[in-house]
């Protein structure tokens, strides 16, 4: 006997979110949580996009540099956890990317078309050092104008609170434009299958996994390119401000779809190597696809294959 | 057993309680986030102490937002993106009247530069109006208008492209698919 499954979809953060809740139970008795569910990825987008003009984050930017500012609780434990992130990865992940992107043209808020103001500062370095977070105050303080970044792991973010008001369901999965979380079983009352996008042929699938609980998330070269037509992506290197080109797409399997979301990127970044041992070290699994289409696993991933 | 969501498409987003829910076990809001243990089991532990620790402060809506949509319960397994496996058009693109069900079907398209959101009315078995109920693309979404008409002349998804807004027009005419495909 299958359970009733319902599929939700909406759009925030300049992406298609669905949400499949399945149970076996008549579906109003959860209705009102698949509402909340969505309702976080609103509240994370308000308040820490940087395409959003009146976001706490773009504030931020407009702070006096030197100056602590006062955070909430939200936005400041985002920027710690990317500021971890960029220590665990020796700064390859890099949430001060901003100002980069900003001058690669990723500009634009998606709903409303206009360009964020915040003007990219081309002789200026800066890196995540150049963020300095007080947990007794609360504050945060940047030391040189800057634009952050956290589309990297804000979505991440969202699909975690998210998941949390969905306990009620037998099982779940949340699909953030490719970012997915999952738990419990799906409406065949078997694990979910997950597929991985052939990144040079997105019709295609290049692996399947199969797993009951976690994040599945995935970096890739072909998922923005850059709005200005010139070649190249959406994932810079932070040292040197190119895009990342030797590898095509990470995915990364982990508890949490911030983690999950956080640590592809920085592999990505990272490339092949260096990224699968970001992996093994983080205690997390993950497949790396080369430019060419090499495949690179984790030494745990295989629990994962069907 | 699948069942499709006939008619009632719209869910609205109540204001929320400040309490959150019980199943959700979170140390105390306000102040607590700071005090939170710092010894964590590397990201993972730390990921899951600002996640409950976020959650448990909750959130009130202040502002209205726009409104989750529910689509065609889809047949295949795999968690992707709704785009395959629909109905196909009928070559010629007209159809009889009376083949969709009476109601507001409201579903989504995909492209490159965002997605398009349609709401289809269908009235007395006939699509009433097809508009564009949300524009995520980059371009504007009137480039499809030309599309509009043709959907409530054929009385079908589209089936030309606007010249110079390609990718609108295949989100547009997917959306409308998608839309048309729970009404039949």
């Amino acid at each position: 006997m299958a359970n009733d499954r319902s599929v939700f979809s909406a759009v925030f953060m300049d992406t298609v979110i669905t949400i499949e809740v399945v149970q076996a139970q008549p579906y109003g008795a959860c209705d009102e949580r698949v509402n909340r569910a969505f309702g976080w990825f609103d509240h994370v987008e308000q308040r820490c996009s940087r395409f959003v003009e009146s976001s706490e984050l773009s504030a931020l930017f407009r702070a006096a540099t030197g100056a602590p500012v006062s955070v909430s609780p939200l936005l400041f434990q985002l920027i710690e956890f990317a500021l971890t992130v960029a220590r665990a990865s020796g700064g390859a992940f890099d949430p001060t990317v901003g100002q980069a992107m900003v001058a690669r043209g990723y500009k634009r808020n998606y709903r409303t078309g206009q360009e964020t103001t915040h003007r990219p500062h081309t002789t200026r370095e800066t890196s995540y050092r150049d963020v300095v977070i007080n947990p007794e105050g609360g504050t945060v303080t940047l030391l040189k104008p800057m634009v952050l970044d956290l589309g990297a792991v804000a979505k991440g973010f969202a699909i975690d609170l998210a998941a949390a008001e969905l306990g009620c369901f037998s099982g779940y999965a949340i699909n953030a434009g490719g970012d997915v979380l999952v738990r419990g079983r799906n409406s065949a009352n078997a694990p979910w299958r997950i597929g991985i996008k052939n990144p040079r042929r997105p019709a295609e699938l290049i692996e399947t996994l199969v797993l009951s609980d976690g994040a599945v998330c995935t970096s890739g070269d072909y998922e923005r390119p850059r709005p200005d037509g010139q070649a190249g992506h959406h994932i810079i290197q932070p040292q040197t401000g190119e895009t990342a080109s030797d590898v095509a797409s990470v995915t990364v399997v982990a508890a949490t779809a911030m983690v999950a979301d956080a640590l592809s990127t920085a592999a990505f970044v990272l490339g092949r190597k260096r990224g699968l041992q970001l992996l093994e070290s983080q205690g997390v699994d993950g497949l790396i696809i080369a430019s060419g289409l090499e495949l690179y696993a984790t030494s745990g991933l295989s629990r994962y294959r069907p | 057993m699948n069942k499709k969501s006939v008619g009632r498409v719209k869910r609205r987003l109540k204001p929320l309680s400040a309490q959150p829910a019980a199943d959700a076990i979170a140390p105390a809001a306000g102040d607590g986030w700071r005090k939170r243990r710092r010894i964590t089991d590397g990201l993972i532990g730390l990921s899951s102490a600002i996640v409950l620790s976020v959650y448990a402060a909750g959130y009130v809506r202040t502002r209205e937002t726009d409104e989750p949509v529910v689509t065609q319960n889809m047949a295949q397994s795999q968690i992707q993106t709704p785009s395959h496996g629909l109905p196909a058009s009928p070559a010629n693109g007209s159809q009889q009247a009376g083949v969709y069900r009476d109601g507001t079907y409201v579903a989504i398209g995909t492209s490159r530069h965002g997605p398009i959101e349609a709401r289809v009315v269908v009235k007395d078995g006939r699509i009433a109006s097809a508009a564009v109920s949300r524009c995520g693309t980059r371009y504007p979404c009137s480039d499809v208008n030309p599309l509009i008409k043709q959907v409530l002349s054929r009385q079908s998804a589209p089936v030309d492209y606007v010249s110079g807004a390609t990718d609108s027009s295949k989100a547009y005419t997917e959306a409308v698919k998608n839309a048309l495909a729970q009404a039949s």
